[in-house]
């Protein structure tokens, strides 16, 4: 827990199809 | 085939609707890599179904240019800013595209079905080297000879050593014509059309790009949504379809009129704002604050962050999502980096202990 949040998921995605193709995503989700 | 005797199956996928058909087999496995005399065998496989599909047509698509180059930039300029280095490329390419089709001479050139999407990545190759294609999600109407050219361009992407390239090219090419004679006027655009399919795929991506926010947010539950960053839209959509009240911001005026008019709901609010300042939201109000690639251009992410907790009820999500840089060129994406290194540090995601930072993969374990 810092500065109010806690970070509960990290998360990578791209298209599994076109993983070349397109540029990753990374995520953060985080709880208050 | 289903209990109701289906062979196409509906599938909501992430990316937005798909057709499925369960193979009762397909032998062999997926290799990237083939060998030459694989590509003899596939330049057979696509011959044979060109023999088949020649001077036919389906009740589908026709890829004419305004499909390949016309339609993609379309799509790509809500991704891309008109006053960028980049996009004045995708411009001029575009024209000199449209020239070149301009002075084609189509009674040379073969027409039919196309699967068009034809490459290893979409085949199976059993260890006798028989082949199984697949994934007919793009199968049109148009020249036969854009199958030739897209697999031609994939194998520029997959094969970085020229010489091995050039071989497996030959090989492909020579698998083709033991079955059909491919005409020299085919063979004078293969390049023209390969960079035109790029446009083409580049122009589809942008569209699956629509509505990706449901891969990461589908499993959690909300009802008040601050969108902050909304630009034309592409994710308010799905959004308003999750939550009883949205608030969709974006800084750019043009933006928020796109976004408006693709999102008409009564539960949503697009409006003018500036992340930086204070936000016009009552403490306390939302579910969910969601930044989707936008804060790669906020300089004082702290105060971005302290404002989201205060709009923010306990036990709420806050969402942020941004490209990886490391596999993406273009110079304005540094901004991801910058933010990546800020979040580990304001949320103190690195290892105890060292103080170093932490990869990503290294960061995603501890969670």
């Amino acid at each position: 827990m810092e500065n109010g949040f806690r970070l509960i998921e990290l998360k990578e995605w791209f298209d599994q199809d076109n993983a070349l193709k397109i540029p990753r995503l990374i995520s953060f989700v985080f709880e208050k | 085939m289903d209990s109701k005797n289906n062979f196409i199956q509906r599938i909501q996928a992430p990316e937005g609707e798909r057709m499925g058909v369960l193979f009762s087999f397909a032998k062999g496995e997926k290799r990237i890599q083939l060998s030459e005399k694989l590509h003899f065998k596939a330049g057979e496989s696509m011959a044979r179904i060109h023999q088949f599909s020649e001077n036919k047509s389906l009740n589908r698509i026709t890829y004419i240019p305004k499909v390949l180059l016309n339609d993609s930039l379309e799509s790509l300029k809500g991704f891309l800013s008109s006053n960028t280095v980049e996009m004045d490329f995708m411009k001029a390419t575009q024209e000199r595209l449209l020239n070149l089709f301009a002075n084609i001479n189509e009674k040379e050139l073969r027409k039919g079905i196309v699967h068009l999407d034809i490459w290893p990545d979409n085949m199976n190759v059993t260890e006798n080297g028989e082949i199984t294609i697949f994934d007919f999600d793009f199968c049109g109407n148009g020249w036969l000879c854009l199958d030739l050219a897209y697999y031609l361009m994939q194998l520029h992407f997959i094969e970085k050593d020229i010489n091995e390239r050039s071989s497996k090219i030959q090989s492909f090419l020579n698998g083709y014509e033991s079955i059909s004679k491919i005409p020299n006027e085919e063979k004078q655009i293969f390049q023209m059309l390969g960079v035109s399919l790029y446009f083409f795929y580049l122009g589809v991506q942008c569209r699956r790009f629509e509505n990706w926010s449901n891969v990461f947010l589908s499993k959690y539950q909300f009802e008040t949504v601050l969108e902050m960053g909304c630009g034309t839209g592409k994710n308010t959509v799905w959004l308003v379809s999750q939550a009883n009240q949205v608030f969709s911001f974006d800084f750019s005026a043009g933006m928020l009129v796109i976004a408006k008019d693709k999102v008409q709901s009564e539960n949503v609010q697009c409006q003018k704002a500036d992340l930086t300042k204070e936000w016009d939201v009552q403490n306390e109000f939302a579910d969910l604050v969601t930044f989707n690639l936008v804060l790669e251009h906020v300089e004082d992410l702290g105060f971005v962050f302290s404002q989201a907790f205060q709009k923010l009820r306990k036990g709420g999500i806050l969402f942020i999502c941004e490209l990886d840089i490391s596999l993406h060129p273009f110079k304005q994406y540094q901004g991801s980096y910058k933010l990546w290194m800020f979040c580990t540090s304001y949320f103190r995601i690195r290892k105890r202990g060292n103080g170093k930072w932490l990869s990503f993969n290294r960061a995603k374990r501890m969670v």
